[in-house]
């Protein structure tokens, strides 16, 4: 335990030791949900036609929530995977370690940036909603905020799951950037990450419900800020659960036929 | 302009060279084209008018960003992300040594040619709107749509150079420069949403929406004299400062522990 504990404490130490990186990382995921707000909060105010379909504080809590959510839960780390682990070989020495590789990316690789990142998030949705309480609107339930809690831990471990799964494929390809900015780009739109999804067209939102994407950051902001029907929310969550599932038996294939592909430096 | 045309035949060797790179990055900017679009589509669905402009003008703005994004990412962004990587790694002294100008050398020495399809793209979304929603244009509003834009285009990157000499002395924010990238996206909004937004911000994206809303203004035939001097005015500023100041910063570059 204090073994496990002392890991915690470098990666924590990791993750603060490059403040400035994960600042500018941070201003990244906030800058353009941000603009989107203010359009929207702009588009309510000279389109009253529109106030019958959402309210000002409905998208404002949104994006808000988006922000925080995608930098304490979205992983970033397939470029990492592949350039540095595979293409490179730093995966030999991982491998010789008496520890999982998944536990030691999740725990020691990405939770010090994701806490690092989420801090900044969780402070600004806090100084927020201290001075303008009236532009929020949190769900003030606490079993559903309990699950939303849930909710975020299973989307952090599909997202990581995805993540790496598009890293391992440098076990087969040199260049992933087509896969990685497609994934990119599609995670944009479909997970809900520019707008919400109820206001894509219905088909959209329908498509996008059959993928992982909207199970990662979109339905836990849901949860958070109130936003989901009461009725669908067991439905959510048990969704999110299967997909869990699937990611991780994939990952559990994905790794094991790409260890056995693997050739140390020169992959 | 010689060096200019032989840096030119080096990308269109390397682009023949490596075709599977090539085929990657052409299918990478018309996804990410695609998003732009649609995210604005999504958005101004339904939207009769904000800030002044309707939901169709805000598409023919998205189009000629994501026109301007292809000259930009094919002539200057990928050039700007190898600055802080190679004063990180102390190459930056190879290019001081050579007898050309190292501005000119670190911003523009790499050329993309497949970003060309981007360029394509948002042309023909550009001309699709402008025929289905019959905003008149003629050849005077289209020349001077193309001289603002290069007056826009100069902005943006003095602007880019600007922030990315910073790497001089913050060697640890070397994803400064992908910030950068997400900046790129207030060229989205007109710049009478910044206005609106307050003075901070016009301040810091003010040049990004200036340099896309004016051009657009000026096909659709709705620039006044003033907005054009601004523009112009603006870019002198930003071109003029950026110079000096990474003259200024080549001052205190100490290579590769800078």
């Amino acid at each position: 335990m204090v073994r496990f504990l002392r890991f915690i404490h470098l990666a924590l130490r990791r993750g603060l030791y490059v403040r400035s990186r994960s600042v500018v990382y941070f201003m990244m995921s906030i800058f353009v949900p941000t603009l989107l707000c203010m359009y929207w909060v702009f588009v309510l105010r000279d389109n009253p036609n529109l106030a019958s379909q959402f309210k000002v504080e409905q998208i404002v809590s949104y994006y808000v929530v988006i922000v925080t959510l995608s930098a304490l839960l979205v992983s970033h780390m397939k470029e990492w995977i592949m350039r540095e682990e595979i293409q490179q070989g730093g995966l030999s020495r991982m491998l010789l370690k008496p520890y999982s590789y998944y536990a030691f990316n999740a725990l020691f690789h990405e939770l010090p940036y994701r806490i690092v990142q989420g801090g900044y998030g969780a402070i600004i949705v806090g100084c927020l909603s201290l001075f303008f309480p009236h532009l929020f609107t949190f769900s003030d339930s606490l079993p559903l905020i309990g699950l939303a809690i849930f909710s975020s831990v299973l989307g952090f471990f599909i997202c990581h799951n995805i993540e790496q799964m598009l890293g391992f494929l440098a076990f087969w390809l040199y260049d992933l950037r087509l896969i990685h900015n497609a994934y990119d780009t599609i995670f944009i739109l479909l997970g809900g990450v520019n707008m919400p999804l109820y206001l894509f067209p219905d088909f959209l939102e329908r498509v996008a419900f059959l993928t992982p994407l909207p199970y990662i950051i979109y339905v836990p902001a849901l949860l958070f800020t109130g936003q989901a029907h009461s009725d669908a929310v067991s439905g959510y969550i048990a969704t999110q659960i299967m997909w869990l599932m699937v990611t991780s038996i994939l990952y559990r294939i994905v790794w094991h036929a790409g260890i056995k592909a693997f050739t140390a430096a020169g992959n | 302009m010689r060096v200019y045309a032989t840096y030119l035949r080096m990308a269109i060797k390397s682009m023949l060279l490596f075709r599977v790179n090539t085929v990657g990055m052409l299918v990478s900017t018309v996804l990410w084209s695609g998003l732009t679009l649609s995210t604005v589509y999504f958005a101004t669905r339904g939207v009769r008018s904000v800030f002044g402009y309707s939901g169709e003008q805000l598409m023919v703005l998205a189009a000629i960003q994501v026109i301007f994004l292809g000259f930009f990412h094919g002539i200057i962004s990928k050039n700007m992300e190898r600055i802080p990587e190679l004063m990180n790694r102390g190459t930056f002294d190879f290019l001081l040594l050579k007898p050309i100008d190292a501005q000119f050398s670190a911003s523009l020495t790499y050329v993309y040619p497949a970003y060309m399809v981007r360029i394509l793209l948002g042309v023909g979304v550009l001309a699709y709107y402008l025929h289905l929603y019959g905003f008149a244009t003629s050849w005077f509003s289209i020349a001077l749509f193309g001289i603002l834009l290069i007056f826009g285009f100069v902005t943006i990157y003095s602007v880019w150079l600007l922030v990315t000499t910073l790497v001089v002395w913050f060697p640890q924010m070397d994803n400064i420069v992908d910030f950068l990238y997400y900046l790129n996206v207030s060229s989205r909004f007109p710049y009478e949403f910044l206005r609106e937004i307050g003075f901070m911000a016009l301040l810091f994206l003010f040049p990004f929406a200036l340099a896309l809303t004016i051009p657009m203004k000026a096909l659709l035939g709705m620039v006044t004299s003033a907005e054009i001097v601004a523009l112009i005015f603006a870019t002198l500023i930003l071109f003029f400062l950026s110079r000096r100041f990474w003259l200024f910063a080549l001052r205190h570059y100490t290579s590769a522990s800078s």
